[in-house]
């Protein structure tokens, strides 16, 4: 078990002595964040290459998925027109779509394949990805001004108030304005250390469990759990707080 | 009095164990009490219905038991980890604690509150055997997201058994039961907070079954808010067991690094537990009203943040206790 948390780390560039920037990368993320995009790309491509008028079964799967996402993408961010929640939609299915099967790859029983999910630096660039596409929806919707004016707390905007009571209401940005930015800061820690912490927990426990009983019946039962069912509540969580940030955020 | 390395070795081995199984068992049992009792209160109600009911009964509390089972195995392991030669002594000992602390805390507030969904879902079966499968599978996906702050506690549990603290001496010691109490104790508001949560939701889809998927989905993010505590929790016993390799070795590092792990797991109690009383109302709201469901995710996100703002300083003052002062 003396593996648990070795990561194969590329020091320096394929067949050269030239290092890479920034300390080296992780091998293995990048080439399963690869295999994910390779699997979705043709599962994507079989579904619709013969669109009929009497779905087949994988357009029937298809079609189906993409209308629960756009159901729930129109239900939080009620958009006047479809149009503009339909422009979402496209980010929020492909977001599931990769989360959910990025964190079932590590099913596949050779050691290559690792969740790209289950490495700190694709779930927090993910999650860093969803906060700042919120801030850009907010800015564009409401205009920078009152969307960062929000960040100074209630009571900047007071128009009642007069003299010292307007003074306070001023004052009082100085204590929310650093408490604002920090709850900005632990949205992106939290998104991300979510989905990385369930998901390499239960790699761990696998292994771990798999090691103490070498290797019978309980391994199957706990696959099925924390990388199927787990993995699936998880993506949808993921997906779903990306999507309510981004409508906390325009509204 | 001097304390050899294999006693050290032997004192680690028991109280890491006993912590672990008899915090982390303490709560599961409670919940599974509370899932027995309204079975059996829903069976007064229900007689005819006893099969259901005892299927309901059974899967809530095996759903619900699996944080004492993560308990299990981490305790296994404290006692029958191997130890070699360089590592036994004071620091070995202190890890096996550490361990059974951020297990047994952490297991015992997801192992109460997978009560919760449980007993509502026994409740709801009486009420309305009809639709018992679709609040089976509520509730079992409600207990699961009740157990993430456990699996978080066994992943920083194994982690502390299974890689190298830093070797800062004494301070060593210090980084490994706080790494454990900090994650323990932040995990157990988060665990019973979730489980609130899942519990609402399943006695607002019981009473109004139309509703499932907006219900479903308001808990969902409502358990996911109130795990953030834990998440704080698990981010400083991580910054503690791989960034602190220069830590003052002496009892002030020592001190340093329990007092980081006391703000941030006592302080993640709290907002665990309010955040759960927020998203559980929340839920049977949007149960009960499908249509104004963005209003009531709007107020729910609001009223967390606020009540996780405590959580927040507690995460500041953690890490300007490690790294400023």
């Amino acid at each position: 078990m003396e593996h648990i948390g070795e990561r194969l780390i590329w020091n320096y560039f394929p067949f050269t002595n030239i290092p890479i920037p920034g300390g080296g990368v992780n091998v293995l993320t990048i080439f399963n964040t690869l295999v994910v995009m390779a699997l979705l790309w043709g599962m994507m491509w079989l579904g619709v290459r013969k669109l009929t008028r009497v779905p087949g079964r994988a357009q029937v799967i298809l079609e189906s998925f993409v209308g629960l996402f756009d159901g729930l993408v129109t239900s939080s961010l009620e958009y006047p027109t479809r149009d503009q929640n339909r422009k979402f939609l496209p980010l929020i299915a492909s977001l599931f779509m990769f989360v959910c099967l990025g964190n079932f790859i590590g099913f596949l029983p050779t050691h290559y394949f690792e969740e790209p999910t289950a490495d700190i630096n694709c779930t927090m660039s993910l999650g860093m990805m969803a906060i700042a596409i919120a801030i850009y929806c907010g800015v564009k919707a409401k205009g920078a001004g009152e969307f960062f004016g929000e960040l100074l707390g209630p009571m900047w905007h007071q128009e009642d108030a007069t003299g010292f009571a307007k003074l306070a209401g001023k004052a009082s940005a100085l204590f929310f304005f650093p408490l604002n930015v920090i709850g900005e800061v632990a949205k992106v820690i939290s998104i991300s250390f979510r989905l990385f912490g369930n998901i390499i927990g239960g790699a761990i426990i696998i292994v771990v469990v798999s090691t103490l009983t070498y290797n019978t019946f309980l391994p199957i039962g706990l696959d099925l759990f924390f990388v199927f069912f787990v993995g699936t509540v998880q993506a949808f969580v993921f997906t779903m707080l990306t999507l309510t940030y981004i409508a906390v955020a325009i509204k | 009095m001097d304390i050899t390395p294999e006693t050290w070795n032997y004192i680690g081995r028991y109280v890491g164990a006993s912590l672990a199984l008899g915090l982390g068992g303490l709560g599961a049992a409670i919940g599974m009490g509370m899932a027995g009792a309204e079975a059996n209160r829903a069976m007064m109600k229900q007689p005819s219905k006893h099969s259901d009911l005892l299927r309901t009964m059974l899967l809530g509390q095996a759903v619900g038991g699996s944080p004492s089972i993560f308990a299990l195995v981490v305790g296994l392991l404290i006692l029958f980890l191997p130890v070699n030669e360089s590592t036994s002594g004071m620091v070995f000992a202190s890890t096996l604690i550490g361990a059974g602390l951020a297990v047994g805390l952490g297991c015992f507030g997801s192992g109460v509150g997978c009560g919760f969904p449980a007993a509502q879902a026994c409740s709801g079966v009486a009420r309305n055997p009809k639709k018992s499968t679709a609040l089976t599978s509520t509730m079992m996906i409600g207990q699961a997201l009740a157990q993430s702050p456990s699996i978080f506690a066994t992943i920083v549990a194994l982690i502390l058994l299974f890689l190298p603290t830093p070797s800062v001496g004494i301070a060593s010691a210090g980084i490994a039961i706080a790494a454990g109490l900090s994650m323990g104790a932040s995990a157990l508001g988060p665990g019973l907070g979730s489980g609130i949560t899942a519990g609402g939701a399943v006695k607002g889809q019981s009473d109004w079954p139309q509703s499932r998927s907006i219900t479903v989905r308001t808990m969902m993010i409502g358990q996911a808010i109130c795990d953030t505590p834990a998440i704080f929790g698990m981010l400083v016993s991580f910054i503690m067991l791989f960034t602190l390799q220069d830590l003052e070795v002496s009892i002030i590092g020592f001190s340093k690094v329990m007092a980081a792990a006391i703000a941030v797991g006592i302080g993640g109690i709290g907002p665990g537990i309010g955040c759960g009383i927020v998203s559980e109302t929340s839920c049977e709201a949007s149960a009960k009203k499908p249509e104004h469901d963005a209003l009531m995710l709007r107020t729910m996100l609001i009223g967390q943040a606020v009540s996780q703002s405590t959580a927040i300083y507690a995460l500041i003052i953690a890490l300007v206790i490690l790294f400023v002062v």
